[in-house]
């Protein structure tokens, strides 16, 4: 059990408490019972002392022989354990009940009477019955608490875990909840009060943000849908208007470059339906994807985007690498890496795509002659918005196409890196579960 | 070739009908489904362009319908949602292909005239012959209760084939039912992929093949 554990801070506060309650019971009996002990005691020994006084003044009237009468008086009317003696007006030692052991050592409780003929009657007695009575009531006692201690110990620990189960099944929900990816009522019917107020606040609080997430993600699958239209009729108009022979060649190549942007929003907007949706409806849309093929596409696509770098590019591709997907999706993220590349590098420095199956992981390398990442960039350049000392002084963009990359590879169930590439720039590697048979049925 | 486009969206519909007639098709347009419907029943079209969401109904009612009467026109469904389930639930409702928004509209125009082409000839929606099983409608191929992954232009092919098995089906039609995001594939292309569907459709004796007529296209043959 972890020191910090509330059960166990709990079944300690229990088990000092009985340890304390049973300290003062037993302190308070043993004071009292020796308390009373030591006045009966004294009390006895008043009384005797007096009586004694009593008879040997009375013996006194008739013989005026304080010793005589004391001898024969003490050696009568002495109780027993008690020892008697008579002194004196002088404080000599007139007789005894304990002749021969005047001088005792052990501790005595002491009671005298002056006598009115003169002299003094000593009545003590030794307190070792006391104190044996005390010791037996002291061991009777600690008979009793050390199995009283115990019993506490191991049913204190059984209470407050008992207690506080109620918190440890509202954890184990939570942790549920979280691993299902739903936020369901915590709680219990039978929870006490306290747990239950907190169950009920925490409830208000999933429900809030259950209905935020719900909100946002119907706003961007609406909002997604909403943009499909528009942009079916913006790229489809520049498509028409592009190829249209009649007009001039510079005018035609605005055209083009124009419907690439759209269709590089399109891509955007099928990446936040992908990363908004909920898991299920995203992975059902996938199908085989061959990520060789798209990056032949691609290949083809930057050759007569960019014809005088054409030459640069050099693909080394399996001739099937295939993975579960959304094609269109998959396709943007290779664009993205090879934009990227082309974007970094100079006319004249080389790119490379490699796509190849290993280790079950479908691999894509995009690697570069440019100036490659800084080191210290390199943990930073997937997050949103961040943008390079290199990129923000050279380049247009928003910092965005990485780390849309990303999600979209791990929505895929891979993910994206970066590091240092032997061509002297950087290398991104994109790895994704290779394609194996599964469900379906649908 | 006439043309029948229902779409509610009037910049949509304007763009769809301006591309299918620059491509020499005659297009009458319709903004409901049900005066889809009625145009669709009255006149005989060679294919049909039809968006799912309409403001008066669900755009399958009318693929419904049509089958019902027994109105083989093809359809061509336009969506702006794009799951597998939607391109199941289309294909169910009697709906001959599908399209997802945004479209590009070379691919728009040859979809159609492969449409038109194999009027009728739709792909059989299960195909079994041998150890080889074919599901065109979950698009799924299992050879030997084996899952064998299909890519979509690969699919594509298949389909072009499978739906005139037997027929000798041109290089330049196949060549048109495949695109690349867009662009129209690339002949050497089709060959990696026409070699690719071969491999795994494995030998004419395990079930189907993909035979070469010389000089003039490919043939889908199948066992029994």
């Amino acid at each position: 059990m972890k020191p910090h554990s509330l059960v166990f801070r709990l079944a300690l506060l229990q088990q000092v408490l009985a340890a304390v309650l049973i300290a003062v019971f037993a302190g308070s009996a043993v004071w009292l019972s020796a308390r009373t002990l030591e006045r009966q005691e004294l009390r006895f020994l008043s009384a005797t002392a007096r009586k004694m006084a009593d008879n040997l003044d009375r013996d006194l009237e008739k013989h005026d022989d304080l010793k005589r009468v004391a001898l024969e008086t003490v050696g009568e009317d002495a109780p027993v354990g008690v020892r008697v003696d008579v002194l004196d007006e002088q404080g000599r030692l007139v007789a005894t009940t304990a002749p021969g052991r005047s001088a005792r050592r052990e501790e005595t409780w002491t009671r005298r009477a002056h006598l009115s003929h003169g002299g003094w009657v000593v009545v003590s007695t030794s307190t070792r019955p006391r104190r044996n009575a005390i010791s037996a009531l002291i061991l009777a006692l600690l008979l009793t608490a050390a199995p009283l201690l115990i019993a506490v110990a191991a049913i204190s620990r059984a209470l407050a875990r008992r207690a506080l189960r109620p918190l440890s099944r509202m954890a184990v929900q939570a942790e549920q909840a979280t691993l299902q990816g739903d936020l369901r009522a915590l709680g219990h019917p039978s929870d006490p009060v306290e747990v239950a107020t907190l169950s009920t606040a925490f409830n208000r609080l999933l429900a809030r943000v259950d209905k935020m997430l719900n909100t946002e993600r119907e706003f961007t699958q609406d909002a997604a849908h909403e943009l499909r239209t528009p942009l079916t009729v913006l790229s489809g108009e520049l498509e028409r208007a592009s190829s249209d022979a009649n007009l001039p060649e510079s005018r035609r190549e605005g055209l083009v470059r124009a419907w690439d942007q759209a269709r590089g929003i399109s891509g955007l907007v099928e990446a936040l339906l992908l990363l908004r949706g909920s898991d299920a409806s995203a992975t059902e849309a996938f199908v085989p994807v061959n990520l060789t093929d798209l990056l032949r596409d691609l290949g083809h696509e930057l050759g007569e985007r960019l014809p005088d770098r054409a030459h640069d590019l050099e693909i080394v591709a399996a001739d099937e690498v295939l993975v579960w997907g959304q094609a269109p999706l998959l396709s943007s993220a290779l664009r993205n890496l090879l934009s990227n590349a082309f974007k970094f590098s100079a006319a004249g420095q080389a790119v490379r795509a490699t796509s190849m199956v290993e280790n079950g992981e479908a691999v894509v390398v995009v690697d570069d002659e440019g100036p490659g990442i800084a080191p210290a960039d390199l943990d930073r350049i997937f997050d949103p918005f961040f943008r390079s000392a290199e990129a923000r002084a050279n380049h247009e963009g928003f910092g965005l196409g990485l780390p849309i990359l990303r999600r979209v590879a791990r929505a895929h169930g891979g993910d994206v890196t970066v590091s240092k590439s032997d061509l002297g720039g950087a290398r991104f590697e994109l790895r994704l579960p290779v394609w194996s048979s599964r469900r379906h049925g649908s | 070739m006439r043309v029948l486009v229902v779409e509610d969206s009037g910049p949509t519909r304007e763009l769809i009908v301006a591309a299918l007639e620059e491509a020499g098709m005659t297009v009458t347009m319709a903004a409901r489904l049900s005066t889809g419907i009625k145009q669709a029943t009255a006149a005989g079209f060679d294919a049909i362009v039809l968006d799912l969401m309409l403001p008066d109904g669900d755009g399958l009612d009318l693929c419904r319908q049509l089958r019902a009467e027994g109105n083989t026109t093809p359809i061509l469904c336009l969506t702006a949602r794009g799951d597998v389930s939607e391109r199941v639930r289309g294909l169910d409702a009697g709906a001959d292909d599908y399209l997802r928004k945004p479209f590009a509209i070379a691919e728009l125009r040859a979809r159609i005239r492969a449409l038109a082409r194999r009027r009728g000839q739709a792909p059989p929606t299960l195909l079994a012959a041998g150890s080889v099983r074919i599901d065109f409608a979950a698009r799924r191929l299992d050879r030997g209760g084996q899952e064998i992954p299909l890519t979509a232009r690969e699919w594509s092919v298949l389909e072009a084939l499978a739906a005139r098995a037997g027929q000798v089906v041109s290089r330049t039609e196949l060549l048109e039912s495949i695109w690349h995001d867009s662009t129209p594939a690339s002949s050497d292309s089709f060959d990696v992929i026409l070699s690719r569907l071969r491999r795994k459709l494995g030998s004419r004796e395990e079930g189907c093949a993909i035979r070469t007529v010389r000089g003039e296209g490919f043939v889908f043959e199948s066992r029994a």
